[in-house]
Order: structure tokens, then C-alpha cells, then sequence
């Protein structure tokens, strides 16, 4: 306990960075089978400049939907039903058509999608697709679109690329297409890149270097990421914060830190507790047990309650508030009100740092092994 | 004797071509030089070589199948009703019969004239004649006369025509149905233009508005069209064009005019069935992941609709587009009747109506020709819209 104070006190509170998005109050809705559902439900989070946002939630939680309504990329029965989603003066909540969408997706907000496979049209040649952007955004003419892709696709680490750029997708491997999509995305040279699970659809080797890559330009570039994901083991890599999503809930938000060190939702326990990597071998893996909340009936209550150890009597009745539990750090849950029992953290959770240590040491001594 | 050396040349160079090709292939000639191989070693050149050398298989089975067909369905009694009369002997009318069926090689047993079926319709020039046979009565003893009437090479012979309407009697069935071919090909092409240039705007424009007005009322064309009949909704078109607008009733090669209601008919019909399939294919396209990034590029939603989505949903299209234009060399039916056009599309029945056997084996040998010519094609098509096709192996 005392550890994480002083990691709390380490961390500098400086003043507070540029908001580049402010999401305030935000519901989704979908009309299935005329039917209308809230898939999220009355969210509030800030994206700051320059930093990367990770989202985490298992699948359903409403982590793509989420982001989705800031390029206007909803399905078509989906709709925003309250709430605003500020962008530089903007209330994006408020747009409606392609055309009002236009001056946003791609040259200020872009997104990479998951499966790189899909991505690209199979029929236009990659050198074709990345042009497209450039000379419609930053109006070069075809020739200096061509320099700039192939300048691009080297960025990426395309090898060959003068030759490569008149090749289809086809005859590209997956993590060389995410590249691909990933150099359109840098054509846009947007403000927010949106990484929409960029390395789910690849091999685990592959993964590594694809998020190595979006870090490193990242850093030559400047933009904000928006980091959407179900693996708690990429974000400790990538994100300055979090927001672990439930039930079209953000259940809790905060720095890195303070999730990993201090995690106060027993959602994010019970994710933490079932990453592998934090597992020991004479101990079997924990899992969350149950399905997530189906949204077809309105959800009473804290939508975690059924799958929940830790759940009290007013988990069924009452929605918890937003606990603010430091500046940075709040969470949604009842454990957090003063009157509640005070709780022993599961052991995965209070032994945290150390496994995490050790984690990363025998990470290092793969990596290490490997070399040479 | 022009046609002979011409003949023979031809196909001296297309065996030599095709061999010469293959040994540069398997690299026997020419293995290093780059640009003979480029040429001559092309997998598109050597997949439609080897597609036409199979396909002559099945268009030999084709021939087999029809020739026994028309042998069983067509009894001798029949093929030689046109002789039939209360006022001639029988065995005059038997004479008549059997030097009739000689004329037409259509005596001897089966295997007999199945040779002379193959004989004659494997390219390579021969010297075709006509036999005309005329009754005599010597002694008393009525009996025929056999001469030689017109001598020819032919490369390709389907036999002569007899009996169709007097003008065409003993002309070559090639000949005939080249003719034929030329008028249905003159409306049909006209008609394969109008198809595509109202079906493609059509389709596109229900896809883009969908379930917009446009799409219902356009779903609701599509819809009548496949509910009513062909002839009756081609009769509806013909009073509309003829009765309303005043174009003429009846084909007359030499007006223009005439011309229009069948095209116009073909055209405004096929256009559904392709505006239909343009639509479904780019509706199936909405949904691809390269559609939402595409948008997501921030690109303008015109311009997703005819860069991005239309190619996409043309590459299973493209591949009817040539059998749509050999289509029109086969004619329709029912509009080559209604305006009266001496087209091809009646050919057959007229064939079969007046028991023309060699017309009936020519057009079925034509058609599975050319359906096989419009598949290739058709593949050749794909292949070049869509660089995931390859054709090695």
C-alpha cells in the first residue's frame, strides 16, 4: 500500500495537458429489429494531446462503437442519443451527414481497423491507395504523391518500396498490409489516429513490431492515439491512460499507474488476474466466469453485479456513481463509497508489482535469448 | 483452288503456332530469350489454348448428342413428307424419298452418316458437290437419275438447305446462317449497348439510394419484368414504339428507323436483369471493410461509390459481357418473329418446322461454339479486371 503511494507522489502533478477531446455525457443507441438498445450509456472521458488513450473491454463492451462516433462511422442504425463529443470548437455529436463528416475523417481523425486482410481494396494497387490520400488532402499532384507514398511506405519499413508501390494487396503479408494502412493513416497526417485493434487480426511476433511501429511514429509525428483493445498486456506498452469499458460503461479510468498499480474496479482486477502473463505455474488461471450483459433488457443496477465476488446487495438495485478516487484516477463502483466493507484484493492484484516485475524481467530474458 | 492452298495455309499456321508455343514453353526453343518467352510462353496464351483444345471435346459430344437426337426424333417418313401426295404412286414417292435422303446424305446406315457428318465439318477445304436426282421413266420403269450439280472446296461445310420457302433451296447451311447472323447481329449489338448503358446507371443509382424511391420503383421494374411473360411485355413495348411513337411495324434493312423497336424492346428488358445485379453486387460491397476505411481516408462518398465499390462489384459482371455480345449474334425469338427480321433467333424453329436436319445440326454445332468462345473470353475478361487471377496453374 505504501508502494503505490509513493508512486502516486512520484508522479509529478503538473498541470493538466491540452483536452483534445472532451466527451461528455455520451449515449449510443441501435434500433435492432425495431427495437431501440443502449449500447453505451451516458459516458465521460477526456483525450488529452499527445498522449495515447487505451480502451479495454472484452468484445460487446462498446469500446469500438465508442470511437466509431467520432469519425461518424456508426452503422446505419446507430445513433448518438445524448450527450456532446467536443473536438477543437466542434460538437461531433452534433454532425450528420458524409458531408459534414468530411473535413474530420482522415485528415484530422483516421483510423486503422483490425484486420488488415479486409482493410484495403483488393483491386487498387497499395501505391494507388496511399496516393489517393495525399493528393486529396494535402492536393499533391500524381507524381509527387507517388515520391511521398514511397517516402511513406519506407517509413513503415516496407523494403523495396519503389517497387513494391505498384503491387495489390494480395500480394502482401498481413503484418505488411497493417503497414500499408498504417502509412495511409500517416498520409492523412491526422490529429488522432485511432487504432481500432490494430494487431488482433496478426501473429503475436508481428503484433510486437506493428505497436512498436505506431509508438516510434508516434513520437516523430505528435498525433494522439485512441488505443482499442482486449489485451491489458499491449496497454501497459503503449498508453499514458486507460479506460476500462463494461456494459457500454467506462468502469474506470486513469493513468497507467494508477490502473495497474492501484486498480480500484473489481472488473479490472478480474481482468488484471487473468493475464497470463501475470500467472504463476502452480496456480491455474483465473477467468471471469458468466457473459457479458446483453443489452436487450434495460440493465439495472451495476451491469458487473452477476459476474462480480465482490458484489453487494446495492449492485442489483443501484448504478454506482463515478468514485473520484485522485485527480487522475476515479472508478464506478460501490466498494468505493465510504460506507462500504472494506475488501481484500484478490491475491493476483495485491501481489501486482511484484509479478509484474517479474514479468517484465522474464520478457527480458527471452528477448535476450533470442538475440543471440 | 484458292480456297484449298488459303485453307490448308491457315491451318498449317495455327498447328504450327500452337506447337511452336508449346516448345518454347517447356523451353525446347527459345529458352533464354526473354522476349520469346514473354510472347510465346504467355499463361494466357497457353490457358486459352488449352481451354479450346478441350473444349473441342465437348463440342464434338455436342455434335454426337445432336446428330442422334435428330435421327431418332426425325423418322424417315417425315423428312420426306414433302413428297407426300394422293396422286403419286407410292413408289414413285418412295424413289422420290430415298434419292432425296441420298442428296442430302442422309442414306446409309447411321455410322455411315455419321462419318460424312464429321468428314464434312472438320475444318480442312474438300470438294463438296450437290447431287440432284431427277425421276426418269425408261421402259416403262420409273426410276432416277442422278447428276452432279455444283461443285465447291468448302474448309467448313453443315450441309444445304432444301425445301425452306423455295429461295433459299440448295444454298449452303454456312451461308445461310451467316446472313442470318449479320441482321440479328446488327439489332443485337445496338440492343447490348442500350442494355449496358441503361442497366449500369440503372443499378448504380438503386444502390446508392437504397431503399430510396428510386430503388423501389426501380426493384418494382425489375419485379414486373420477371412476372410477366416475356411476349406479352414485348407486345406492350411494341404497342407503346409502333402505335404511340409510329415506328414501323415490320424489319426493312434499308430504313433505320425499323430497326428501333426491337432494339429499343431488347435493350429496356435486358437492362432490368443487369441493373439487378449491379445493384446486389455493390450492395454486397457496402459492408467491406475496405469501404469503411476507404471512408474513413475521408474520402468523398461519390467517389468511394465509382473508384472503390464499382470496381469491385464489376469483376463477377465482366464476365457476361462477352457472351452478351456474342449474344446477339444468336438473335431472340419472339422479336424476330414479332417484326418480322430475318434473323438467326428464328432459324431453329423454322429449321425444325420444315425438318431441315444439316440447319438444325449447324445451329446447335454454332451456338455450343460460340458458348464456348464466350466463356474464354469471359475468363480472359475476369482475368484482366482482377489482378488476383492468375492463370499458371
Amino acid at each position: 500500500m505504501s508502494k503505490e503511494k509513493e508512486i502516486l507522489k512520484e508522479t509529478p502533478e503538473t498541470k493538466e495537458p491540452e483536452v483534445v477531446v472532451d466527451v461528455q455525457n455520451l449515449s449510443v443507441g441501435f434500433t435492432v429489429r425495431g427495437k431501440k438498445i443502449n449500447v453505451i450509456r451516458n459516458i465521460s472521458f477526456k483525450v488529452y494531446k499527445g498522449e495515447t488513450l487505451a480502451i479495454v473491454g472484452e468484445s460487446g463492451s462498446g469500446k469500438s462503437v465508442t470511437t466509431k462516433t467520432f469519425t461518424g462511422m456508426l452503422e446505419k442504425n446507430g445513433f448518438v442519443t445524448s450527450g456532446s463529443i467536443l473536438f477543437d470548437g466542434m460538437n461531433l455529436a452534433k454532425f450528420k451527414t458524409d458531408e459534414d463528416w468530411r473535413p474530420i475523417r482522415g485528415k484530422r481523425i483516421a483510423t486503422i481497423f483490425q484486420d488488415p486482410m479486409t482493410s484495403l481494396n483488393p483491386l487498387l494497387t497499395i501505391g494507388f491507395q496511399i496516393s489517393e490520400v495525399l493528393r486529396l488532402h494535402h492536393g499533391l499532384s500524381k507524381q509527387e504523391a507517388k515520391e511521398e507514398a514511397i517516402k511513406l511506405l519506407k517509413k513503415v519499413r516496407i523494403p523495396n518500396a519503389e517497387a513494391r508501390y505498384d503491387d495489390y494487396p494480395f500480394q502482401y503479408s498481413g503484418g505488411m498490409r497493417q503497414r500499408v494502412v498504417i502509412a495511409i493513416a500517416l498520409a492523412c497526417r491526422p490529429e488522432i489516429l485511432i487504432c481500432d485493434e490494430p494487431t488482433t487480426a496478426l501473429d503475436v511476433t508481428v503484433q510486437a513490431q506493428i505497436i512498436a511501429l505506431i509508438k516510434e511514429l508516434q513520437e516523430e509525428y505528435h498525433w494522439t492515439t485512441i488505443f482499442i483493445t482486449h489485451d491489458l498486456g499491449v496497454v501497459a506498452n503503449v498508453a499514458n491512460r486507460i479506460a476500462v469499458m463494461y456494459g457500454g460503461q467506462i468502469v474506470e479510468y486513469g493513468t497507467v499507474e494508477d490502473v495497474f498499480y492501484n486498480p480500484a474496479h473489481p472488473y479490472t482486477w478480474a481482468l488484471l488476474a487473468s493475464l497470463p502473463q501475470l500467472g504463476s505455474k502452480d496456480e491455474a488461471l483465473s477467468y471471469i466466469k458468466g457473459n457479458p450483459p446483453s443489452f436487450s433488457s434495460e440493465i439495472i443496477g451495476d451491469a458487473f453485479a452477476p459476474r462480480n465476488e465482490y458484489a453487494m446487495n446495492i449492485d442489483f438495485v443501484k448504478e454506482p456513481p463515478m468514485f473520484q478516487i485522485s485527480p487522475t484516477h476515479c472508478a464506478k463502483t460501490w466498494l468505493l463509497d465510504p460506507r462500504a466493507p472494506k475488501v481484500e484484493k484478490p491475491k493476483v492484484i495485491q501481489e501486482l508489482h511484484a509479478r509484474m516485475k517479474r514479468a517484465a524481467e522474464e520478457l527480458k530474458r527471452q528477448e535476450g535469448v533470442e538475440d543471440e | 483452288m484458292a480456297t484449298f492452298i488459303v485453307g490448308y495455309a491457315l491451318i498449317v499456321l495455327v498447328v504450327a503456332f500452337i506447337i511452336f508455343s508449346i516448345l518454347v514453353k517447356k523451353k525446347v526453343l527459345f529458352g533464354h530469350t526473354i522476349a520469346m518467352q514473354r510472347i510465346f510462353a504467355n499463361p494466357l496464351l497457353h490457358y486459352s489454348i488449352r481451354r479450346v483444345l478441350s473444349s473441342l471435346i465437348s463440342i464434338a459430344l455436342a455434335m454426337l448428342v445432336t446428330f442422334f437426337l435428330i435421327r431418332i426424333a426425325k423418322s424417315p417418313e417425315q423428312m420426306c413428307s414433302r413428297f407426300n401426295d394422293i396422286k403419286k404412286p407410292a413408289e414413285v414417292i418412295a424413289l422420290q424419298c430415298e434419292s432425296f435422303k441420298q442428296s442430302m446424305g442422309l442414306s446409309g446406315s447411321m455410322l455411315e452418316q455419321l462419318a460424312r457428318f464429321f468428314y464434312s465439318v472438320i475444318p480442312f477445304p474438300k470438294l463438296i458437290c450437290q447431287t440432284s436426282f431427277d425421276l426418269t421413266t425408261i421402259n416403262g420403269v420409273t426410276t432416277y437419275k442422278g447428276f452432279i450439280t455444283d461443285c465447291r472446296t468448302i474448309v467448313f461445310d453443315l450441309g444445304r438447305i432444301y425445301d425452306l420457302n423455295g429461295v433459299d433451296d440448295g444454298t449452303l447451311v454456312t451461308d445461310y446462317m451467316l446472313s442470318r447472323m449479320g441482321i440479328s447481329f446488327k439489332i443485337g449489338i445496338f440492343a447490348v449497348i442500350l442494355e449496358l448503358a441503361l442497366g449500369y446507371p440503372f443499378g448504380i443509382l438503386m444502390a446508392k439510394y437504397q431503399n430510396g424511391v428510386f430503388d423501389k420503383i426501380g426493384k418494382g421494374y425489375i419485379m414486373i419484368i420477371d412476372a410477366i411473360p416475356g411476349v406479352a411485355y414485348y407486345y406492350i413495348w411494341m404497342a407503346l414504339l409502333c402505335n404511340l411513337i409510329k415506328l414501323p411495324y415490320t424489319y426493312d434493312a434499308d430504313n433505320v428507323l425499323s430497326y428501333l423497336p426491337a432494339i429499343i424492346t431488347m435493350g429496356v428488358t435486358g437492362a432490368s436483369g443487369i441493373g439487378l445485379w449491379v445493384r446486389r453486387y455493390m450492395v454486397d460491397e457496402f459492408n467491406a471493410d475496405y469501404v469503411k476505411f476507404a471512408r474513413s481516408k475521408g474520402l468523398s462518398e461519390n467517389r468511394i461509390m465509382t473508384v472503390h465499390i464499382l470496381r469491385n462489384a464489376v469483376v463477377p459482371l465482366v464476365r457476361t459481357f462477352p457472351s452478351a455480345v456474342i449474344g446477339a449474334l444468336m438473335g431472340s425469338y419472339y422479336l424476330e418473329n414479332m417484326y418480322a427480321i430475318n434473323g438467326i433467333g428464328r432459324a431453329l424453329i423454322i429449321a425444325n418446322d420444315s425438318n431441315n436436319v444439316w440447319l438444325i445440326q449447324g445451329l446447335i454445332l454454332f451456338t455450343a461454339f460460340l458458348s464456348v468462345i464466350s466463356y474464354l473470353l469471359g475468363d480472359i475478361v475476369t482475368a484482366l479486371v482482377d489482378p488476383r487471377i492468375s492463370f499458371t496453374n
